[in-house]
Order: structure tokens, then C-alpha cells, then sequence
């Protein structure tokens, strides 16, 4: 418990990574498409996916933080298990309250009737659905899912090398080439789409698939940083 | 500095200057040495070395340990240490000068005169 | 006195090369010793090996009487220093002497400033953007504060100037005396750390040639030098573990005490006799082509 509290305290010296960088990219983000919204007035809605800017950061910031810490912790004299914890333990600490700054700005977004400038941003159609509990808790799980994917493509590097990265890409590669053969299965890309429409009504649905995965992402990288070396 | 050879075991180096000290006075007898680590400290060698360089003139009888203050010169140390040195004295300093003598054909009786000439002078 | 270290017939291959070969010796607590040996000699892989940052091939390990591996009773009582330490990009000074202090039991933080202090190191600045000799320091500096009952430097003062390297062994010899531990340095500057070691561990291509107290390996060879055809008469029947030869002139270093006899024999065929180094009888040991 206490190496893993030690972990997480490492962790936190480094606030720039966890805490300023991604939310200036954010707001960076926010204000890029507020700029466009006031001098460039449309008719319609604007739909702005910049979000996806700080999902990109936490995807790749979860391949970049064992780059960076797990020579170091190693060398200190840590367990690969602590590192381990101590560093989802991280992930979790800041996925929590940054999904309620997320869930929080949406209902803002939507209080303030779209910022006075018709610009979504926080609260986009499918993915903010439903009450705002439940959007922290799919936005939670969102942030999760590509922290710990990332987590994932860095620990199959850190194991596996160069090699094993091009091997599980193309695992990868092959799956989605499968997509298409499985769309035979439903009959056309009419009837997938429709079966979609039918089982999928917002990100909300897609949150316990994306938490099955995110369980299996864990499991699987601490199995590769359990037998990593430096 | 005060560098150790590299060429010999250091624990006898340290033992070596202890007896030197202590036939040219600078430890009389009854008197403290300074601790192991203090020598560890000036001549930056391990301590562990220093101090076997210590307990090898402590098993020779030259010092002795009082309990709990440190090492002393035992009475007597100056004059066996005299007696040993002078035991090698002929194989470390009057062989080599004889077998150097010889090489420049200095004879015995010439370097008795050189001897006795620098023994009186100086 | 326990063991600190166990190690046997540890191996280590990568592929088809072994850096490690059926190495066996242990460490006893509280002692200084000296890790030696040529660079890619394997000293760096063993180092590894003994903290679990690496797996062996083969052997067992065994540090404070346990396997080190996801041990964390073993692994919070060790502080190793690489040379080649990661830090995160983004930190400074400070903060990995703050992370340090979170990992190793027996941190002294007050010593840690002090240290700081004597080897100039910035606090704030970052990590990357330090000098190889202040790089280097801050290594040392959290070797030095973290106490660890296993303390292990492997050449950790790349980069560091001669006076630099000079505070390095008069801190190390200091807090060594205050707060004994055990202690594996390994070093390629056998001259400068020779005095600090009690016991030395020589390492050539993945093997161990010694291991023995560093005074004992002190006068076991010495060298004579002069006409060839005489070098050659006196090194009949005698050890001789290096030959140099310049035309008519040779000298062989040989395995064996210079005593007064055989410095009368050596001065009989008008050949200098002279004691051989520490540093230079390694370098006669690890440098002789493979036989």
C-alpha cells in the first residue's frame, strides 16, 4: 500500500504531464473554436470535435508515462507490481475528477444554450447523453479506455520490443479487416447499420463493452510489465 | 600526497608507518595512536584495511588495546622494533650497496672507508 | 557475518552471446568491495542481474537470504546508481531527490541537501538539462543519502571532473564509517578507488578471474625488464602472466613475491626488478588475447 501510495506521489511531482498540459491543450482547444464561433457566424450548429484532443493526450500519455517512469521507478528499487498500481492508481485519480470537469462543462455547455454561439463542444450529440452522473461516469470509463490502451501498446513494447508492436498492429490490422466479412453476416451494411441504430443509442451503451476492455488492457499489461526489463 | 603503494598490501603500509612513528619518538611508549578510521580518513584507504594494519602490531605485541579508549604503544615496542629492523637492515640496504659496489669495482675495503667517512661526517 | 549477496552459477545469455558466465561468489555485509573489469566485461549485466532488473539465464540469487525478484523486502533495501540512469523528462533536481526519498527506507534528507550543496548541483533545474558530471552527482548524491543496507554503484562517475571524483571517495569512505553498509562499486579507474576497496571482484568476458581481499592481490606480481635473452633466462621456470618485447629488450611481469632472494637474482643478470600494481596486474590479466 505504501509503495504504491510512493508510486503515485512520483508520479504527481511530474504535475505539468497530469494536470496543466492536458487541460491547456483542452481549453486551448475550447478557445480555438469559441474564436471561430464569434467571428465566423454560421446559420447552423457548430460541431466542434476538439475534445478528442484530450483523449489523443491520455492515449498517448499512457504510452509515454512507462517511457518515462518505469526505467526510473526501477532503478529506485521498485516492484514491477507496485509500478503497476501505483501508476493505474494515478490514471484513476485523475480520470475521476477530470470526466466530472468534462460532465460538468457539458451541462454547462447546455445551460448557456450552446455559449451564446451555437458551438458544441463539451456536450455533443451521442456521446453526452442522458444525466449528467451518467456522462461522467461513460466519460470516466472513456478516459480509462485509452489511458490504459496506451498503457497497453507501451507495455507490449517494453516486453516484446519493436517486433512485438508490429506483431499485435497487425493483429490489429487483421480484425479490422475481418469487419467487413462479419457485415456479410448481418447481410449488408444496410442491415449492421440498422442493428447499430436498434442497440446503440449513445457512448452510455458502449461504456460496458469499453470497461471489458479496459479490464483486459489492465490484466494484459501487467502481465507484460510483470516480466519487462530495463 | 600521502599515497598508498598500489604494489604492496596496504594493511602492512599502515602498519609500517606505525613502527616508524614509533622508533623516531613521535608515539612514545604508553602513548594512544590515533584510531583506525582516523588513519582511514588521512590516507583515504578503507577502514577495515587500517585496522587490520592495527591488529597486526597488536598480535606482534606492539600495541595493546585498553577497553573502550583505543590502541597504545606497549613499553618496550621501541627497542624490538629496533632489534627487527636491524635484522633487516643488512638484506634491504647493505646487500644491495656491496652488489652495487661490486658492479662499479668498488672494493670491500673502499666502501668500509666510504662507510665509516659518512657514518663520522655527517 | 551473513552474506549479503549469494550468487551461483549464475548465467545470463542474450542469444547467442553470454554476458554472463556460471558466476558464483558472495558479498558479506558491511564491506567495500570493487567490482573490476574491462568495459563489456559483464559487470554492468551483473549489477542488473542482482537488483531483478534483469532475468537470469541460469543460477540462483539470493540478496539479504532472499531472491530479489518482485521482493520488496529486498528491493527497498537496495540503492543502485547506473550510469545510465532514465529520469522523467520533466523533472528537476529536486524532484528526484523528493522521489528517491519516497523509495529507500533509510533516506536522509538533511545529508541529501548537504551533498547537494558540496557537489553544486541546482536544485531547480531539470535533469536533462544538467552536465554528465552534475548527471553524475545527482547519482552519487542519492547513492550516498538513501543509507541502503545494499548500496551499488556501477561506474557512477562518468563525466565527473578529478575533483569531483576526489569528493566522491572521501564522502563515500566517510559515510561508510558512520553508517556501515555493504557497498559494490565498479569501477574501469582501479588506481583512484584501489585504496577504498576491502575486496575485489575481477569480471573478463562474462567470467570470474578473482575474487579476493585487495591486499592480498597487492605485491602478488612483479615485473623485471631489461636484455631479452636475460628476461628470458630469469623467466624459466617462473609464472609469467605478461610478455612485452621491443627488439632486444624485454620485460615479463610474473606471479610471485619479490623477496630479497629473488631481487639477487634478478640484479645477478643485470635486469630491473619491480613490484607490479593492482591496476597493473588486471590489466595483465584482462588483457591477454583468448588462448
Amino acid at each position: 500500500m505504501r509503495k504504491t501510495l510512493s508510486v503515485l506521489k512520483m508520479h504527481w511531482r511530474d504535475k505539468w504531464s497530469w494536470l496543466y498540459i492536458p487541460w491547456i491543450i483542452c481549453l486551448a482547444s475550447f478557445l480555438v473554436n469559441v474564436i471561430i464561433g464569434v467571428f465566423l457566424p454560421s446559420d447552423g450548429e457548430l460541431y466542434s470535435g476538439g475534445l478528442v484532443a484530450l483523449f489523443i493526450y491520455f492515449f498517448v500519455s499512457g504510452i509515454l508515462t512507462p517511457a518515462q517512469t518505469f526505467p526510473f521507478a526501477l532503478g529506485m528499487g521498485v516492484r514491477r507490481k507496485d509500478y503497476f498500481l501505483g501508476t493505474a492508481a494515478m490514471a484513476v485519480a485523475f480520470s475521476v475528477p477530470s470526466a466530472a470537469v468534462l460532465a460538468l462543462f457539458s451541462w454547462l455547455e447546455q445551460r448557456t444554450g450552446n455559449w451564446g454561439l451555437n458551438l458544441h463542444f463539451f456536450h455533443l450529440p451521442f456521446v453526452h447523453e442522458g444525466p449528467v452522473l451518467l456522462q461522467w461516469l461513460t466519460m470516466l470509463l472513456l478516459l480509462l479506455f485509452v489511458y490504459f490502451g496506451g498503457l497497453l501498446i507501451a507495455g507490449i513494447y517494453r516486453r516484446c520490443g519493436k517486433v512485438g508492436l508490429l506483431v499485435f498492429f497487425g493483429c490489429l490490422l487483421l480484425m479490422a479487416m475481418a469487419v467487413p466479412a462479419a457485415v456479410n453476416i448481418w447481410g449488408s451494411w444496410a442491415g449492421f447499420g440498422q442493428w447499430l441504430a436498434k442497440h446503440v443509442h449513445s457512448m452510455n451503451e458502449l461504456a460496458l463493452p469499453l470497461f471489458v476492455f479496459t479490464l483486459i488492457f489492465l490484466l494484459a499489461s501487467y502481465l507484460l510489465f510483470r516480466r519487462a526489463t530495463v | 600526497m600521502f599515497a598508498m603503494d598500489d604494489t604492496r598490501p596496504i594493511f602492512l603500509q599502515i602498519a609500517e608507518r606505525i613502527e616508524d612513528d614509533i622508533i623516531n619518538g613521535n608515539l612514545p611508549e604508553e602513548a594512544q595512536i590515533p584510531s583506525a578510521n582516523q588513519f582511514a580518513a588521512l590516507y583515504r584507504i578503507n577502514p577495515a584495511t587500517a585496522a587490520k594494519g592495527v591488529s597486526l602490531l597488536a598480535e606482534e605485541g606492539i600495541l595493546y588495546k585498553k577497553r573502550g579508549i583505543g590502541m597504545f604503544v606497549k613499553s618496550g615496542a621501541r627497542e624490538r622494533l629496533r632489534e627487527k629492523r636491524k635484522e633487516k637492515f643488512y638484506s634491504q640496504y647493505v646487500a644491495p650497496a656491496i652488489r652495487e659496489a661490486r658492479k662499479l669495482g668498488i672494493t670491500a675495503d673502499e666502501l668500509a672507508a666510504m662507510i665509516r667517512k659518512g657514518a663520522e661526517g655527517e | 557475518m551473513s552474506a549479503a549477496v549469494s550468487v551461483k552459477g549464475l548465467t545470463k545469455r542474450f542469444g547467442g552471446f553470454t554476458a554472463v558466465d556460471r558466476v558464483s561468489f558472495a558479498l558479506q555485509e558491511n564491506r567495500i568491495y570493487g567490482l573490476l573489469g574491462r568495459n563489456g566485461a559483464g559487470k554492468t549485466t551483473l549489477m542488473h542481474l542482482l537488483t531483478a532488473q534483469l532475468f537470469p539465464t541460469d543460477g540462483e540469487i539470493r540478496v539479504f537470504g532472499e531472491e530479489p525478484y518482485e521482493n520488496s523486502r529486498v528491493l527497498s533495501r537496495i540503492c543502485f546508481v547506473k550510469e545510465s540512469q532514465k529520469y522523467p523528462d520533466n523533472f528537476r533536481v529536486a524532484d528526484v531527490l523528493a522521489a528517491a526519498g519516497y523509495f529507500h527506507e533509510n533516506w536522509d534528507r538533511e545529508y541529501a541537501m548537504e551533498l547537494a550543496e558540496q557537489f553544486r548541483l541546482p536544485l531547480k533545474r531539470r535533469i536533462k538539462k544538467l552536465s554528465r558530471g552534475l548527471f553524475s552527482a545527482v547519482g552519487v548524491v542519492v547513492g550516498l543519502a538513501s543509507r541502503a543496507p545494499l548500496t551499488i554503484f556501477d561506474e557512477p562517475y562518468a563525466g565527473m571532473d578529478a575533483v569531483a571524483r576526489n569528493l566522491f571517495y572521501k564522502l563515500l569512505m566517510e559515510d561508510f564509517v558512520a553508517h556501515p553498509r555493504t557497498i559494490l562499486l565498479s569501477t574501469h579507474l582501479i588506481d583512484e578507488a584501489s585504496a577504498l576497496l576491502e575486496h575485489v571482484l575481477l569480471i573478463d568476458r562474462g567470467r570470474l578471474l578473482l575474487d579476493e581481499e585487495a591486499d592480498a592481490v597487492r605485491g602478488r606480481a612483479y615485473a623485471v625488464a631489461g636484455m631479452a635473452s636475460k628476461v628470458r633466462e630469469f623467466a624459466a621456470g617462473r609464472r609469467v602472466i605478461h610478455w612485452d618485447a621491443f627488439g632486444a629488450l624485454a620485460s615479463a611481469s610474473i606471479i610471485g613475491s619479490l623477496d630479497e632472494e629473488t631481487k639477487a637474482a634478478a640484479a645477478a643478470l643485470g635486469l630491473e626488478a619491480a613490484p607490479v600494481s593492482l591496476q597493473q596486474l588486471i590489466v595483465h590479466l584482462t588483457g591477454e588475447k583468448s588462448e
